[in-house]
């Protein structure tokens, strides 16, 4: 324990390497003889990541990405992608005799006749909603702290296309049961790709295999949620960790802290063994909501029949926003030269398409407007940068509007309220609510920056009040404090290794009797001798 | 600085690890007796009453650290043991989490109510335990530090980048992609050609080409009209104000010259060939020109899918005669040949021409409908 607390910048001498190695050095060393690991594994040992709650969001989404492949895995050795019509059979009584997909039925099948089917099936539900959430949240940390900024921009680019993906494939999940909900989401992802001009209609028979309902579409469906989207995910995950992990995590400025280091807890051991626990944490919470809260009860819905449907049917929280979009939206639908451009393309393939555009490029257009080129490692806080934080909350308060219109008729209902006046509300809301959120966040800010700029210039009230000579009465102020650390500040590297050049010889040539049966059966093994005959070629050691 | 703090400091957290800087010297003194320098203190100084002010804190400070004090585990050997054992309870529930679930899985009755929960409980305890034993292990038994690392800038130096560039540079030349256009034509040809090689799969991926398909339904002239249930109906089925959802019969010809009536209950003619019944008031139904016979006796028949988005239009209020879609509540007014009146549909819903049979059935007198159904597509005129 105390090995690791040596003063600060006076590293120990290296430590002599072990005689005599137990078994796990022993396979370091023989890992390192072929691959040349030691130098590389102790710079990734020793990396520092900073500590700060907000920094274990990210961490959140990575998780769940975990647990939705553990999980995920489970229902795909339960599940029958396949339209073909069954008869259902199983044990959820109210359903028995009637005519549904197979995919409807294995489904059901994993919910009440396979072993904790259940359980990992709402695990997996809950964990898909986790990873959304999280990711916004994530996003919004990262925004509103300005860690996207050079060199990490195409981190948040890479994260962009994590959020859109993970909705595509959240999406892509809970259509494949087949039951009323989803089919009716399907009806309408249908009719958006339908909307497309010119390639809609052909984009929408390439998808489905034909006129809606399709042919056999659910196994693409299928490939598509567990191939082709997951693997596009693992790919950006690893590319997005691999950014974060070579050009190291950014930090809030503190004491000690500055643009050109890393303060906080190395990965081992410490770092290592609190994201495990948190990992742990992360998963015992989804366990307990798939085990305790229900969510997407199937059975409830009845198999997708296209002349049916539920009222108050809403999808998964992260395609809410589209739904709002597309009930504010007035009916354009332009018809004219013998084509039609549907309503529901506006808002469902433009604005999605120019939103996450413009998230995309963020980095770059603030870098355009305000000039930034330099590279930056220390975070700013939300009020350091009140025109970014400003737009930061007018894009929220655009999406909550959008977010709230998606369940209009939910909250209508729940409130008594006429329907169309929420729809109204929606759509007068979505132009009046950003600027005002724009404004106001843009006035909090300067004011908040206002007093820090007064702390740091004339310093902190201490409620003591004097009288001057000539009457006057004046408040004492007291410098604001310079931040101290708490810890005593170490190297990474406490261990000085010797110049570069000479090797030490670690002994292996003498030995005891082993080594010398070795030698002796050696030429066994060998073809040929060298010249002289006394060390054969390729031998173990030269 | 004095490393003795006067009492007027001290309140608020953030004076904690400040001492009263040299220039500002000490405000009023500790014993009130009336600095000389300075003028009378008024008001009552925030008493202290933070105990980081207090002497053996205070001499932490050294090498621009303040030091916390320490755990109780860094200094108490049975403060220590009362933290592993902590942990190690945490561990032991871990495995009692696990053995739970082994438990519950194999021994429970998956057709009971407790199954699932149990289930999730196990794994949650399982992992959590885990999880809060390894977070306390890491935050009560290792040793805090703040580990520093230094970062280093990405940028090459100019020597580096300029050495690449021209051998990558000179790579090129060796190429000679500049000098030999037409080994670089064909080969950009190439690739653009080779496009086809993703297109054409892609093409593959659709069993029909759209061509009118979206422009048709299953209704042709003649067919009765037939419930979810299998039942034809008349018109006395449906009482006014009342709705029915029906679906094509449609005429099959048998050997023997008789006619019998096919039900298309497939999800394919549900799709598109959904027809929603709607028995007005006598006398309020108002018929577009040229349509003034398609109802019978304030009985009309429009398509159930939207135009907006393709949902079925399920939602009939009886009062004001409003079809109301509930996926994105647009709002269609029956008696007005469904125009679409609220929400974001623009289109009104198709309507279908009613007629009776010789037997007193509902048919689709004129076939299908005169438009295509459902949300629009760019080849809709």
């Amino acid at each position: 324990m105390t090995t690791t607390h040596g003063p600060a910048g006076s590293p120990a001498a290296a430590p002599k390497l072990e005689k005599r190695p137990s078994p796990v050095r022993k396979l370091n060393r023989a890992a390192d003889e072929r691959f040349h690991t030691q130098r590389a594994l102790r710079e990734n040992l020793n990396k520092v990541f900073p500590d700060h709650w907000s920094f274990m969001i990210g961490e959140i989404a990575l998780y769940s990405f975990i647990i939705l492949i553990l999980t995920g895995i489970y229902l795909t050795l339960f599940f029958d992608p396949s339209n073909t019509e069954v008869i259902y059979n199983g044990s959820y009584v109210p359903l028995k005799g009637v005519e549904m997909s197979r995919a409807y039925a294995s489904t059901l099948d994993i919910s009440f006749d396979i072993r904790a089917g259940l359980v990992f099936r709402q695990i997996h539900h809950w964990a898909a909603l986790l990873f959304v959430a999280s990711i916004m949240v994530h996003l919004f940390r990262v925004f509103f702290t300005g860690a996207y900024r050079k060199p990490r921009e195409i981190n948040w680019l890479i994260g962009v296309g994590l959020l859109v993906m993970g909705i595509f494939e959240g999406f892509a999940g809970y259509s494949l049961p087949d039951d009323l909900l989803s089919g009716t989401g399907l009806r309408i992802a249908s009719s958006i790709a339908q909307s497309i001009p010119v390639a809609g209609t052909w984009a929408s028979f390439l998808l489905f295999d034909g006129e809606w309902p399709g042919m056999n579409f659910l196994p693409r469906l299928y490939v598509a949620h567990i191939l082709l989207i997951p693997g596009l995910l693992l790919a950006l995950v690893g590319a997005h960790l691999g950014i974060l992990w070579y050009q190291k995590h950014t930090d809030f400025p503190g004491p000690g802290k500055t643009e050109d280091n890393v303060i906080g807890h190395r990965v081992f051991p410490v770092f290592a063994v609190k994201s495990g626990g948190f990992f742990m944490m992360v998963f015992a919470m989804l366990a307990l909501l798939g085990g305790l809260a229900q969510i997407n009860p199937i059975w409830v819905f009845g198999p997708y029949d296209p002349s049916k449907v539920s009222s108050a049917s809403q999808p998964d929280f992260y395609i809410g926003f589209l739904d709002g979009s597309t009930r504010l939206m007035p009916p354009w639908e332009f018809r004219g030269l013998g084509h039609t451009v549907a309503a529901v393309f506006w808002p469902t393939v433009i604005l999605p398409g120019i939103l996450f555009t413009l998230l995309a490029l963020w980095p770059w257009l603030e870098a355009k407007f305000t000039g930034d080129r330099e590279s930056h490692n220390l975070l700013q806080r939300p009020r350091e940068a009140p025109t970014r934080t400003a737009i930061g909350a007018m894009s929220i308060s655009f999406y909550l509007v959008l977010l709230i219109s998606g369940g209009n008729d939910v909250i209508a209902k729940t409130f008594s309220i006429s329907l169309n006046a929420m729809t109204w509300a929606g759509r007068v809301g979505l132009i009046i609510v950003p600027p005002i959120a724009y404004k106001a966040t843009k006035v909090i800010c300067i004011a908040l920056n206002k007093r820090d700029h007064d702390i740091a210039h004339h310093g902190i009230e201490t409620g003591i009040i004097r009288q001057l000579p000539t009457g006057e009465f004046v408040e004492d102020h007291r410098p604001k404090p310079d931040p101290v650390p708490d810890y005593p500040l170490v190297p990474t590297h406490r261990f000085e290794l010797p110049a570069p050049g000479h090797g030490n010889g670690d002994g292996h040539a003498k030995g005891g009797i082993t080594t010398r049966a070795r030698k002796a059966v050696t030429g066994f093994f060998t073809e040929e001798k060298t010249e002289s005959g006394e060390e054969p070629v390729g031998g173990p050691r030269h | 600085m004095s490393e003795q703090d006067d009492t007027s400091t001290g309140g608020g957290s953030v004076f904690d690890r400040v001492k009263r800087p040299a220039g500002g010297g000490p405000a009023g003194g500790s014993g009130g007796a009336g600095a000389p320098e300075g003028p009378e203190v008024l008001g009552t100084p925030p008493a202290p009453t933070d105990s980081t002010q207090l002497e053996e804190h205070t001499s932490w400070r050294h090498a621009g650290v303040a030091h916390r004090p320490p755990r109780a585990e860094d200094v108490d050997r049975r403060a220590e043991r009362r933290a592993e054992r902590l942990i190690a309870l945490w561990f032991t529930v871990s495995v009692i989490g696990t053995l739970g679930f082994i438990v519950a899985n194999f021994a429970g009755d998956k057709h009971k109510a407790y199954y699932t929960p149990c289930l999730g409980l196990g794994i949650a305890l399982a992992v959590g335990g885990l999880g809060v034993g390894m977070i306390l292990w890491a935050k009560r038994l290792m040793p805090h530090e703040q580990a520093v690392q230094e970062r280093h800038s990405f940028k090459s130096t100019d020597v580096e980048t300029a050495v690449l560039e021209e051998e990558v540079a000179l790579g090129f030349d060796a190429m000679g992609l500049g000098r030999f256009k037409l080994v670089r034509r064909s080969l950009l040809g190439a690739g653009a050609v080779l496009g086809g090689l993703a297109v054409v799969p892609l093409l593959n991926l659709t069993n029909a080409k759209p061509g009118k398909k979206l422009d048709h339904t299953h209704w042709v002239k003649g067919a009765r009209m037939v419930t979810g249930e299998g039942r034809f109906v008349k018109l006395g089925d449906i009482s006014i104000g009342g709705i029915e959802t029906v679906f094509p019969a449609v005429p099959v010809k048998d050997a023997g010259g008789t006619t019998r009536f096919e039900p298309q209950l497939d999800l394919h003619t549900k799709a598109d060939s959904a027809t929603i019944l709607v028995r007005l008031e006598p006398g309020i139904n108002k018929p577009r020109p040229g349509r003034e016979n398609w109802d019978l006796a304030g009985l009309v028949a429009y398509s159930k899918i939207c135009s907006h988005a393709g949902c079925p239009v399920s939602l009939y209020e009886q009062q004001t005669h409003h079809l109301l879609c509930p996926c994105h509540q647009s709002v269609f007014d029956v008696p007005d040949g469904c125009r679409a009146i609220f929400g974001p549909a623009s289109r009104s819903l198709p309507q279908l021409a009613l007629g009776v049979d010789g037997d007193g059935y509902l048919i689709a007198r004129d076939g299908d409908y005169t438009e295509p159904i459902g949300p629009a597509f760019w080849e809709r005129s």
